[in-house]
């Protein structure tokens, strides 16, 4: 099936759009519509928004060179406003019960799932390919993962409902192993509690085992108050605020949209190798209506022909990282406790 | 906040849009067509990427093709119309169970024609990397580069993409396994 899916592909898309043609037209069209939106943007450039103006400013003063003193007043009270207006957005995308999924994809750092093996004290860790790539979905008290092995190939995916107690909380779901092409339930499997906010730390470390609700986390990591504006970067089609920390290791950005106040990247940076090569990791953060279909995401899919076997533990909620530490060895061995992650 | 090329520039004029669409036109159609999903989407795709185009068109106009290629991947990709329609995933298909309504309509057309429509039900960033890969034949490197995003990227999307696709299409009848 595999083979079958791969080899019609593309005549499957070639039917898709045969004869597909350019409409009549259209230059003309396109042409009218760019008029009209400058014209649009020349209205909204004199009234102007609060937010568009403040942001301005903040491009403005850095250009024109000022004083240092005078910009840098400015600057901060401009960054000021932009780190309460995304707290203020993170805690709005929770309360409208917004999904948050994260993707994310490592250059020299990589992420493995904490996931089904050996169990001990806090929680188990087992998976030991590294992963470029991994997806996390957030909800409440919802979370899923999935994780990629090196080569691209889906390696483990696994989704849980956290509960607290006095006692702690625990997490109960569902978990496919796709390497051994099995699945399991699982519950009452300890978990570390959803990420505290901790502003001796620093600022926003990447999910480290213990991120359970993304949204929080970045709310608690701006409050702490170590994020400065540097300017705007485009990020796809969003002139993004840019946003960094002055945490030195590592390094980090986060690119907020200037509409929302949502965050829609960030960036970890690690130089713990002498020379200049760095091993960074990058997320995407997407924000998806709570429809029925992105519910959906949620939870795993269990595929046809896999084997339901005993329980073997749940994902600790989050992902952890390793990167290319010549301390340490890339991969820990299988079966294995994963090493802590490098601190930050 | 800056805007792209907003109130300057040289635009093209409307012979030289047309000559663009005369030339290329109907491959770009296509090309739209296989990203957005269907050819209403695909002709609201390349219209988008070509109102970009014409705001860049004095620092684009030695290569207006390429950058409107570039434009329309991206579009794509960063799923530019955040509708309902696209945010909305399918009911994955199960074994042993059939698809939803619209789904069902297609059920007794091959895999073929599924792949296809299931292609649509892919979130963007996941089709456009595998509408790069399996229909233009880009390889991963090539496709990282148009996208701006690392291989890995590319890897896990294409994965991602090509296991839902899977999913989604379980249920019809495949051609004969292979060994």
């Amino acid at each position: 099936m595999t083979d079958d899916i791969e080899r019609l592909l593309p005549d499957s898309i070639g039917k898709l759009t045969a004869g597909g043609t350019a409409p009549p037209g259209l230059a003309g069209r396109v042409l009218a519509r760019e008029r009209r939106r400058r014209i649009r943007m020349r209205t909204a450039m004199v009234s102007g928004t609060a937010a568009v103006v403040v942001v301005a400013v903040l491009a403005a003063t850095a250009a024109a060179g000022g004083t240092a003193r005078t910009a840098g007043a400015v600057r901060a009270q401009t960054a000021a406003y932009v780190l309460h207006r995304a707290q203020n957005a993170l805690a709005g995308a929770r309360q409208a019960g917004l999904i948050q999924q994260t993707q994310f994809s490592g250059d020299g750092a990589a992420l493995f799932i904490a996931g089904p093996g050996h169990c001990d004290g806090e929680y188990c860790l087992g998976i030991a390919d590294l992963a470029p790539g991994g997806e996390i979905w957030t909800y409440r008290d919802r979370l899923r993962e999935e994780g990629f092995a090196n080569t691209g190939k889906l390696e483990f995916d696994s989704s849980a409902t956290i509960t607290s107690s006095g006692k702690g909380s625990t997490a109960t779901g569902e978990a496919i192993s796709y390497q051994n092409r099995t699945w399991w339930r699982d519950s009452s499997q300890p978990v570390r509690p959803a990420y505290p906010s901790n502003c001796k730390q620093g600022d926003l470390p990447p999910p480290d085992g213990s991120t359970v609700d993304w949204p929080a986390a970045v709310k608690a990591a701006l409050a702490c108050g170590g994020y400065r504006a540097v300017g705007h970067q485009r990020i796809g089609r969003v002139n993004a605020i840019k946003l960094v920390s002055a945490h030195p290791q590592p390094a980090q950005t986060l690119w907020i949209n200037p509409s929302s106040y949502l965050p829609i990247r960030v960036f970890w940076s690690y130089n713990y190798r002498t020379g200049p090569e760095k091993d960074t990791m990058t997320g995407t953060f997407h924000w998806l209506q709570p429809t029925a279909a992105n519910l959906a995401s949620l939870s795993v899919h269990v595929p046809a022909g896999f084997r339901q076997t005993r329980p073997q533990g749940l994902a600790v909620p989050g992902l952890a990282l390793i990167f290319r530490n010549p301390a340490q060895p890339a991969v820990p061995a299988r079966g294995s406790h994963a090493t802590t992650p490098a601190t930050h | 906040m800056a805007d792209e090329g907003a109130g300057a520039g040289r635009r093209p004029d409307r012979h030289e849009l047309e000559r663009l669409l005369d030339e290329r036109g109907n491959h770009l159609m296509q090309a739209a067509i296989a990203l957005a999903g269907s050819r209403q989407e695909g002709e609201d795709l390349l219209q988008a990427a070509l109102e970009r185009l014409v705001r860049r068109w004095r620092q684009v106009e030695s290569d207006p093709e390429g950058y409107l290629r570039r434009t329309l991947y991206n579009l794509a990709a960063d799923g530019w119309r955040r509708r309902a329609n696209w945010l909305r995933r399918v009911p994955l298909v199960q074994a042993g169970q059939r698809a939803g309504p619209g789904l069902d309509a297609v059920a007794a057309v091959g895999l073929r024609d599924a792949l296809g429509r299931a292609l649509a039900e892919l979130p963007p960033f996941q089709r456009t990397v595998l509408v790069l890969r399996y229909w233009e034949g880009r390889s991963q490197a090539e496709t990282a580069g148009l996208l701006g995003c690392p291989e890995g990227t590319v890897k896990s999307a294409a994965s991602r993409g090509l296991a839902r696709l899977r999913e989604l299409t379980a249920s019809w009848t495949a051609l004969p396994a292979r060994n």
